[in-house]
């Protein structure tokens, strides 16, 4: 059913192509605001991405790569986003850590915010292979595809990730328990 | 202890929690500029051309490195033949055979020299000569013709490539030495056109003399010992300009012919070594190869040829290639053409090597021992002279008789021949030796 959508888009029937567009729309956002942690900017990206995949599609040799393809066109987008938003990088105040949060009884809220926290200090390119692998559930082996890079290569930067991350829960995890024994304060 | 815990499904949850649910409200702003773009054609992607594994599967298997490489090869000699193409290197390629690639077909049209276009269709008027011109003869860079002007004696004339500027150069010695003497053709111009090689008869005596295009330095080439009643005629130039060869004709000793080498300043003179002093030697031919003095000639036999020999003059070995008459080298040197009874063409390195490749193609039909100029029926499907070569050597051609049409063969034999019409108003048969001459190289 793709396939044929894929082939009618290919020889330039935009209704085949709304419908791919409309099937995929949802995941490349999600995907692109969590690798961009910034709505308009994965917005952008987004629309990047459809809009040169229309143009391009003709150039797709397989209809069967077409999802493999818009990953990539995807990451490429974001990163060119990322990009850009370093160059327009500006300073914030970061504020006070609400201790509210301490009061989490099962530590979920903390472990997000500690995922959050963990995930953000990631380069775009490390988050964007967590969010395929682990969000889009892709293959590693379709990370690697999409993201351009050896498969060697995605597997140990998915392992320093995971490990800058585990690193993360464990770093905020230390104040909390330490605090929690009122060696804080 | 969150490290203790397994990363992958926190992660995993966190990020299925943080992406949210909700389609984006923006998907009708997206297709509306999808909508207004414009697709890419297919062919205008490399990955679109690129095998599959050097895009999108490379990662998924093994490449053998083999194909990878071919691939890259393959691009590569693209991108240089692009590059080629775009700095012009259709510049240096040889001209190709034809109409176009040729200069003028200049021939004789009573009282004027007519220049035809490349393609036969467009001619014009040059000069005005005297009646009776003949043996009309390009130099070597195409910028100045030689012929044969009637008179008494006749005389050799050199004129710019459209018959102007004309100047009796014997005529010019004539005045300034008082030296009388009648021209016979072939004209051999040197490699460089600045001289001239003819055979001119002073009362009795046919003898070799050099003059420069411009009537000056005239000077006769003679082996010891000749007789008064001896011959020298038909000069060649070696391709170098080293050499001149030519016939020398000794009635006195039973007609014994034999070939005479000296240098164009009269040093070196010597018989030809190798060769038979035949009466029925008929022709010689140098080679255009200027790294090597090969001197090709017909020996011995009959009015349908005799032995063909190539002497190498430098290395002093003579190889026989065949049998016929009509010898014609290639441009390159590299191939020899002869007549013998069909057309012969031979690699010039097999019968260097000894080895005796050779092929026939067919621009003559088998009618030898017959006056195939005169031969009513083969108008237009034979040929009747020596084969011309294309510039590029990948040709043999030659006016067919009734003088209307041009053969063409590929010289390898393979194809059929091919015809080209002429639509000129004279019949050129034969037209090398007479009132026409094709300028190899258009100035």
């Amino acid at each position: 059913m793709q396939q044929d959508l894929v082939d009618r888009a290919r020889r330039g029937d935009h209704d085949a192509f709304a419908t791919l567009a409309a099937a995929a729309i949802f995941r490349l956002d999600a995907a692109a605001r969590l690798i961009l942690r910034d709505p308009d900017r994965a917005k952008d990206a987004v629309q990047e991405t459809l809009v040169r995949a229309w143009r391009d599609l003709p150039t797709l040799r397989s209809p069967a790569r077409f999802d493999a393809w818009l990953h990539r066109l995807l990451y490429r987008a974001c990163i060119d986003e990322s990009r850009r938003l370093r160059r327009h990088r500006f300073d914030v105040d970061i504020s006070p850590i609400d201790l509210s949060t301490l009061d989490d009884p099962n530590g979920a809220m903390v472990d997000r915010d500690q995922l959050e926290r963990g995930f953000s200090r990631l380069e775009p390119e490390a988050r964007a292979l967590l969010v395929m692998h682990h969000y889009l559930d892709l293959p590693l082996p379709e990370v690697a595809i999409a993201l351009g890079i050896p498969l060697g290569t995605a597997k140990s930067r998915l392992h320093r990730a995971l490990q800058l991350m585990r690193a993360a829960l464990d770093a905020d995890a230390r104040p909390r328990a330490e605090l929690a024994e009122g060696r804080l304060a | 202890m969150t490290a203790r815990r397994d990363i992958n499904p926190i992660v995993a949850d966190w990020l299925d929690q943080q992406a949210g649910r909700g389609a984006p409200a923006y998907l009708d702003e997206v297709l509306a500029t999808t909508s207004r773009t414009r697709q890419r054609p297919a062919w205008s992607s490399l990955e679109r051309w690129l095998p599959v594994d050097l895009t999108l599967n490379q990662r998924i298997r093994p490449v053998f490195p083999v194909f990878r490489i071919a691939a890259v090869v393959v691009i590569l000699a693209l991108l240089v033949t692009a590059a080629l193409l775009a700095t012009g290197v259709g510049q240096r390629r040889l001209p190709h055979f034809g109409y176009a690639a040729n200069g003028s077909l200049t021939y004789v049209d009573g009282t004027t020299i007519k220049l035809a276009s490349a393609d036969g269709k467009t001619i014009r008027s040059g000069a005005a000569i005297p009646a009776g011109v003949e043996s009309l003869t390009f130099s070597p860079d195409g910028t100045h013709l030689a012929y044969r002007a009637p008179g008494a004696p006749p005389s050799i004339v050199v004129a710019d490539a459209d018959g102007s500027h004309a100047r009796s150069i014997t005529g010019l010695v004539a005045a300034a030495s008082s030296e009388q003497v009648s021209v016979d053709p072939p004209f051999a111009f040197a490699p460089d056109g600045g001289r001239l090689a003819f055979t001119a008869t002073d009362g009795t005596l046919r003898s070799i003399r050099l003059v420069g295009v411009d009537g000056h330095n005239m000077s006769t080439l003679a082996p010891p010992g000749l007789a008064a009643d001896d011959e020298t005629f038909d000069p060649g130039w070696s391709a170098d300009g080293q050499w001149i060869a030519f016939m020398w004709s000794q009635p006195a000793k039973a007609g014994l012919m034999q070939i005479y080498l000296i240098h164009p300043d009269g040093s070196g003179g010597h018989v030809l070594e190798g060769a038979n002093p035949d009466p029925a030697t008929l022709e010689l031919a140098w080679s255009p190869d200027p790294a090597r003095s090969l001197l090709a000639y017909v020996e011995g036999g009959d009015a349908s040829g005799g032995s063909i020999a190539i002497r190498d003059v430098t290395a002093r070995n003579t190889f026989v290639a065949g049998t016929g008459l009509w010898i014609t080298w290639s441009p390159d040197g590299k191939e020899l053409a002869w007549w013998d009874g069909r057309t012969a063409v031979a690699q010039v390195a097999d019968i260097l090597a000894g080895r005796a490749f050779q092929h026939t193609i067919y621009l003559y039909p088998d009618i030898s021992g017959v006056n195939c100029a005169v031969h009513p029926d083969m108008a237009g499907k034979a040929i009747c002279g020596p084969a011309q070569w294309s510039p590029d050597s990948t040709l043999v051609y030659g006016t067919a008789v009734g003088g209307k049409v041009i053969l063409v063969r590929r010289a390898d034999g393979t194809g059929s021949v091919q015809q080209i019409p002429l639509d000129l108003p004279v019949d050129i048969t034969n037209g090398p030796n007479g009132s026409l001459a094709w300028q190899a190289i258009a100035p």
